[in-house]
């Protein structure tokens, strides 16, 4: 084969292909995932990961690394981690995971990707102030009564409506 | 008397109601009273604080701030509103243009956080405002010999320098409590994971493998029952031996800190709303 | 790596002469041979220093080094050799720096040399004392897997090949007992079951054992160590079960061995006139006991009542006395002491006693019915018909006053009140004997002092009493009791025994001497020599009233002062005590279970009730087996001398001192090695808590020959042979979060090594190495890694272990690991673990740093001056440094460093007498 035929291939580029991994290290607690040397203590610690094959922390931060920026912030991936923080107990390089994954929770949701679930929690949130207003039945009260507890539960749904307002217009919409 | 204003979180006055009575009536005979806070929100924790950082710093913010407004540190039972409230403070104490921030979105209700308030979790009170020796002196009626495992949270002991609770590793508080109040502390393999319950939003199915991983290293050691320190764990720890997945062994009763507590210190049942436990705890409280 | 560091010159500006051409290494390890090797063949002289009690380090411990799998010892000793036979090198093992001062060229280093107890001149290190030593403790050279005895040599290639005493120093029980007998000593031989030896040492310090084991207030119980724990040993009993058991089985035969010419007179035959007759009859001296009473025991006889210490164990005891060639003249008064020695007796010791009974002082003293304490005791001990009065009242909280209730008692009185004037802290009786008078019904009124005595036709008919409160401290240190006015009261009492105390007859013999004010003897409180010479005194003539076993310390301390007396030494030379006692935190009790101390089975109350049996009826085998098991060894060596006996050349000497040696060298080499993380720090890792969880270092010594399994690797706790064996890398290196971030450089070649050593041992056994990385850098270690993945068939998992779990039936472990090139998550069954430390800067760095006034670097390493330009210089000229003090190194690296270093101290050394 004479060297014309060989088509120009692009010099091969190891380097990540998009800023995300800076990108996530500017957000609050995001810092620090350069550090990472993908010793998979943290996978190791993790007892999701123990549960469930498709969860595994530092294959996470590993594409994060790497640049998968679509691919992480579409993906149920960050939302799986149940911020136990084992991990971060344990990583040698001081790596602090949950922290990084709810930095990238925040960009994601920025970009409109909240799992339903989130969605609904704090749709409930902003409108009652607390989470669980739809849970508070008679029965509930009764036993409040019984066990001397006052069985008014005063919470505040006002401050919640300017958080909403400031920080959730159009997000929570979706 | 130490005053302390209490901040259950969302959970506990629906779903644990016993925890909130049990934790007012035993801190109170040993000489801790608590205030119940009014007009309080969502401490922020796991959504708010996954979508919006600053928005969770104005939530959990405002509590602080309503705390300082009552001139009393806070006393939070929840393990992930143990952990907000202290993450929180320890970022808006560092940060002064976050702290600037959730200060403006407080101004006109009158509120305004300058950090002079302290958060603690429970077993802080019991290890640093109570210390053992008082907690051993009001013991009147001790277990006998009955084997618990210490659950205690993820939340609560982690991270250790947010936190200052315990060793996360190698936690002993309630360990010491359950001696001190006459019963065995048994330990048991993963005593330092989590109960599963954070991930019951995204998967109940891995959330409840967890739970029940837990449930079955601690079946391995014959324990008699579990003590926990958080409403969350507590629930979990609970609700995962029931349902498919459980199995046909006798479940293992699930006591929070007060409730085992209150007992050997001579408390009435009803008080501490034993009778609202789903599993019976009679069993454990029969060997006094 | 930088080059722009400025020279921290601690030298002021100009230059510095030197005036040493000698040099020090500070450690024996493989670095610190090496540069005295090389300095040492050049012509210069060097002092090599190593703490511990022999040169040859970490390296020593190990098996086989990587890449090569030699064998560490076989590559070592020769090193040792060479070391301990240069001409030019001293070696000083068991030693340390105690201060270091100058500068370049000219520093003064004080070394503190600890004694070993042998003489290294005579020891050959036969080993003949080893077996014989009674004492056991974790070996530390062993990783603490086996055990050694007090009296030891690390490896069998110690260099210098000679034996070690490991002694702390005095054990709080014999540096509190006044007649210092050894308590750590025949405690731990009655472990041992060896009875009669354990006699044999109680024997060397008094006569009594059997009388001290009854009646000794037992100082030795109140500063024994267990009782920081739970409660202190029982030693008084153990001491008396000694002689119990004798008397029950083969009495040890006496031996009269009286072969020197002078005579010795001892004036009194109480306790400590017939301790210094018997230590006098055991060196050879023939000495006469005068007593003027009718039988010898002095108050042991005529004061301490037979339920507490039965007449035959007295008499036995006495009688072994005048068995070994000493004669007791009683009912013999001496008149004058001057004439005993003009009649030829070459030293007199005085120990008459304190036999006047305080008086009371107040009125009403004179009627009948009132007794002193000393003569109602000493007429019930005579045999005398003593008749008790109904309501008996005491006065006084010392023994006497116990005895005499008690006595009160026997002897019918139907109520016996005990009246002392300060509290129960105060009362100055044995515990004990409180304890069982008040079980016995005496009845004990407290901050209370009669203050007129009533009478009716001349007889007793009641005290006055008034109650008191403690106010502040008088001269003995005690708080003075102060009366509480308006509080007077009456008490119908029919007898009253006054027992506030005694003193010496101021007519008595002792007035030939020297006196204080109250009559007793003026004496040197070491030699206890009086004003005249050759006359010494002892026991409550001397200090006034004291308990027995003070007078037997003063018997045996007379005896070594009349000894050296008549053999013209110097009386007090090395008798000063200046012996380190052993203090509370050098006694590890962190591992040792609570635990009551063995209860002394007394005779039951009713039977008690008219009866002068003995109370205390003594501990049986077991029990006092069991008891002996609990004393902590303080001191290690518990100077039984068994050793002394074992040693056919004589090179024991337990006396040896401490040596302070002043070296004056011109350059200073550290090599002060490391030691390896805790790795206790990392709880989820279970090391401590799971068994069969093994660090390195102990892995090592399992595989070693000369170790404590003989080289076969088992697992300890059953013995079998692991057919799964993991190793988890980098604990307590690369770790942020424990304050370790830097590579330990030498774990992962070690590791692997130790990996094929696995394999070497148990070739079917599966070995796999949990790993970040795995740093093979530098020649042949490529190569080795290889060998072992090929040829050794090691596994090798890329991945960190979270946590090490034990396995449900509890003897197999599971490690949980993330094996990081698939991405599944491994639980994996293994039976034996292996931690792979990293290393830590040596115990003591800090304390020596300072002394050199030297900056450690952050992470606690000697920190060299330049990395790139002078590797092995240090901040402070004319000290270098070799070998892992100034960070992890393998062994290679190390002797380069050593060669180094040699080669920067010697440009110094070979300017000697002329400027730097």
């Amino acid at each position: 084969m004479s060297h014309d035929e060989v088509k120009q291939q692009p010099p091969i580029n190891h380097a990540p292909s998009s800023n995300f991994a800076k990108e996530v290290e500017q957000e609050f607690y995001g810092d620090g995932i350069m550090k990472c040397i993908q010793c998979g203590m943290c996978t190791a610690s993790c007892m999701v990961a123990s549960m469930t094959e498709r969860y595994r922390p530092r294959m996470l931060i590993q594409k994060i690394l790497l640049g998968k920026r679509e691919e992480v912030l579409s993906s149920e991936l960050p939302w799986l981690c149940m911020t136990c923080r084992l991990c971060e107990e344990r990583c040698q390089e001081d790596v602090n995971l949950s922290e990084i994954f709810h930095a990238v929770r925040e960009i994601a949701a920025r970009e409109g990707y909240i799992p339903q679930v989130f969605r609904n929690t704090i749709n409930k949130v902003l409108e009652d102030g607390w989470l669980l207003n739809d849970a508070y039945t008679d029965f509930v009260e009764d036993d409040r009564s019984d066990l001397g507890l006052d069985p008014k539960l005063s919470w505040n749904n006002d401050f919640v409506k300017k958080i909403k307002k400031r920080y959730f217009e159009g997000v929570t919409k979706k | 008397m130490k005053e302390f204003v209490l901040y259950t979180g969302c959970t506990t006055p629906v779903r644990l109601p016993a925890y909130e009575a049990a934790v007012t009536v035993v801190l109170e005979k040993l000489g801790v009273r608590l205030i119940p806070m009014k007009d309080v929100n969502c401490c922020g924790a796991q959504y708010i604080e996954s979508l919006s950082h600053t928005a969770f710093a104005a939530m959990s913010g405002r509590i602080l701030a309503i705390a300082e407004s009552m001139d009393r540190d806070i006393l939070a039972i929840c393990g992930a509103c143990s952990g907000s409230l202290k993450a929180v403070k320890h970022d808006l104490d560092s940060n002064k243009v976050l702290r600037a921030e959730v200060n403006e979105l407080l101004a006109d209700e009158g509120l305004k956080y300058t950090g002079t308030v302290e958060v603690k979790h429970l077993l802080q009170i019991f290890n640093e405002d109570i210390g053992y020796d008082a907690i051993k002196a009001a013991i009147v009626k001790p277990y006998h010999g009955v084997r618990l495992a210490a659950h205690y949270g993820c939340h609560v002991t982690r991270p250790p320098e947010i936190v200052h609770v315990d060793d996360p590793e190698n936690p002993v508080i309630i360990d010491t409590i359950i001696e001190a109040a006459g019963a065995t502390p048994v330990d048991y393999v993963g005593k330092t994971r989590c109960c599963g319950g954070p991930m019951l939003a995204m998967d109940e199915e891995v959330a409840n493998k967890i739970g029940l991983d837990k449930i079955k290293n601690i079946r391995d050691e014959k324990a008699d029952g579990i003590v926990t320190a958080c409403v969350f764990c507590d629930i979990q720890l609970t609700q995962v031996q029931f349902g498919d997945m459980a199995g046909d062994e006798p479940k293992i009763p699930v006591l929070t800190l007060p409730q085992f507590l209150g007992p050997a210190m001579g408390i009435n049942f009803d008080s501490l709303g034993i009778q609202l436990n789903k599993i019976d705890p009679q069993a454990i409280l029969q060997e006094m | 790596m930088t080059t722009e560091r400025q020279h921290k010159s601690k030298v002021g500006g100009g230059t510095t002469e030197i005036m040493s051409n000698e040099a020090l290494i500070v450690g024996g390890g493989v670095a610190g041979m090496q540069a005295a090797i090389d300095i040492a063949n050049q012509g210069f002289k060097v002092t090599l220093l190593e703490k511990s009690s022999s040169i040859g380090g970490v390296m020593a411990q190990i098996d086989k080094t990587f890449p090569t799998l030699d064998c560490s010892a076989c590559i070592l000793t020769p090193r040792l050799s060479e070391v301990s036979r240069h001409p030019n090198i001293d070696l000083l093992t068991y030693s340390e720096i105690k201060s270091v001062t100058g500068e370049t060229g000219d520093f003064r280093v004080r070394v503190h040399r600890h004694s070993r107890y042998v003489d290294e001149s005579k020891c050959s290190g036969c080993g003949d004392c080893i077996p014989v030593c009674p004492v056991e403790v974790p070996n530390r050279f062993d990783g603490n897997l086996g055990f050694r005895k007090a009296i030891y040599t690390p490896f069998p290639q110690a260099t210098p090949n000679v034996v070690t005493v490991d002694k702390k120093g005095e054990p709080a029980c014999r540096a509190t007992c006044p007649a210092e007998v050894n308590a750590q000593g025949f405690v731990t031989m009655m472990r041992h079951g060896k009875f009669d030896e354990a006699l044999e040492i109680v024997r060397r310090s008094t006569p009594f054992p059997g009388v001290l084991g009854r009646v000794c207030i037992s100082f030795c119980e109140a500063e024994c160590e267990r009782g920081m724990l739970d409660e202190s040993i029982s030693i008084r009993n153990l001491h008396r079960f000694l002689a119990d058991y004798e008397r029950a089985h083969e009495v040890a035969p006496v031996e009269a061995n009286i072969d020197k010419k002078e005579r010795i007179a001892v004036v009194g035959a109480g306790p400590g006139g017939i301790s210094c007759a018997y230590q006098l009859a055991r060196m050879g001296y023939p000495v006469t006991v005068f007593e003027k009473r009718e039988k010898a025991g002095g108050m042991l006889r005529y004061s301490i009542p037979e339920y507490r210490l039965p007449r035959e164990i007295l008499d036995e005891e006495i009688q072994r006395v005048v068995d070994m060639g000493v004669k007791i003249k009683t009912g013999t008064t001496v008149k004058s002491l001057h004439d005993l020695l003009e009649k030829g007796f070459k030293a007199v010791f005085v120990a008459t006693g304190a036999w006047e009974s305080n008086r009371l002082g107040i009125a009403g003293e004179e009627v009948d019915g009132v007794v002193h304490a000393i003569k109602f005791l000493e007429d019930v001990n005579n045999g005398e018909k003593v008749t008790v009065g109904d309501r008996v009242v005491v006065v006084g909280g010392g023994d006497a006053a116990i005895d005499s209730a008690r006595v009160a008692r026997r002897l019918g009185a139907k109520e016996v009140t005990l009246v002392y004037r300060r509290s129960h802290v105060e009362i100055p009786a044995i515990p004990s004997e409180v304890e069982d008078a008040k079980a016995e019904g005496v009845k004990f009124m407290l901050l209370t002092n009669p203050v007129e005595i009533l009478s009716s036709k001349g007889h007793i008919t009641g005290i006055r009493c008034v109650r008191m409160r403690l106010g502040e401290p008088d001269h003995s240190g005690r708080r003075r009791p102060v009366p509480i006015p308006n509080s007077e009261f009456t008490m119908a009492v029919d007898e009253m025994i006054i027992a506030v105390g005694q003193s010496t007859d101021p007519r008595g013999l002792q007035t030939e001497l020297e006196c204080t004010e109250w009559g007793t003897v003026k004496a040197d409180p070491v030699t206890l020599a009086t004003n005249v010479p050759g006359i010494f005194v002892g026991g409550d003539v001397f200090t006034g009233p004291n308990t027995v076993v003070k007078a037997v310390g003063h018997g045996k301390h007379a005896a070594t002062s009349i000894d050296r007396y008549i053999r013209g030494l110097d009386l007090m030379e090395g008798r000063a005590k200046d012996r380190h006692r052993v203090q509370s935190y050098e006694v590890d009790k962190s591992n040792i279970p609570v635990e009551a101390r063995a209860s002394m089975p007394k005779q039951g109350l009713e039977s008690r009730k008219r009866d002068f049996s003995e109370v205390e009826l003594g501990f049986n085998e077991a029990r006092a087996a069991a008891e002996a098991e609990r004393c902590l060894g303080c001191a290690v060596c518990c100077e039984c001398e068994r050793c002394v006996d074992a040693c056919t050349r004589d090179a024991i000497d337990h006396h040896m001192p401490d040596e302070v040696v002043d070296l004056h060298v011109g350059a200073i080499v550290l090599a002060t090695g490391y030691k390896l993380f805790d790795v206790a720090k990392y709880p989820q890792y279970g090391y401590g808590k799971i068994p069969n969880v093994i660090t390195a270092m102990e892995f090592e010594r399992l595989i070693n020959a000369a170790g404590p399994t003989h080289g076969h690797l088992i697992r300890l706790t059953d013995g079998k042979i692991p057919n799964s064996i993991g190793f988890v890398q980098c604990v307590g290196a690369r770790d942020v979060q424990k304050g370790v971030p830097f590579c330990s450089r030498v774990c992962c070649m070690y590791g692997i090594k130790n990996a094929v050593m696995a394999k070497e041992h148990h070739p079917d056994a599966d070995v796999t190495v949990y790993y970040a990385d795995i740093r093979a850098f530098g020649k042949g270690f490529e190569e080795f890694y290889e060998m072992a993945r090929t040829r050794f068939g090691v596994n090798f998992v890329r991945g960190r272990v979270a946590e090490v779990m034990e396995g449900k039936k509890k003897n197999k472990l599971i490690v949980r690991v993330e094996d990081t090139e698939t991405g599944d998550l491994h639980d994996v069954a293994h039976d034996l673990v292996i931690i792979s430390p990293g290393i830590q800067p040596p115990e003591g760095l800090e304390d020596l740093a300072v002394e050199l006034n030297m900056d450690l670097s952050e992470e606690g390493y000697v920190q060299v001056h330049d990395a790139v330009l002078t590797p092995v210089d240090t901040d402070v000229p004319g000290v270098f440094v070799a070998g892992c003090a100034d960070g992890p190194k393998d062994i290679p690296d190390s002797v380069s460093a050593g060669s180094a270093a040699a080669m920067r101290a010697t440009i110094i050394l070979s300017k000697v007498d002329r400027e730097e």
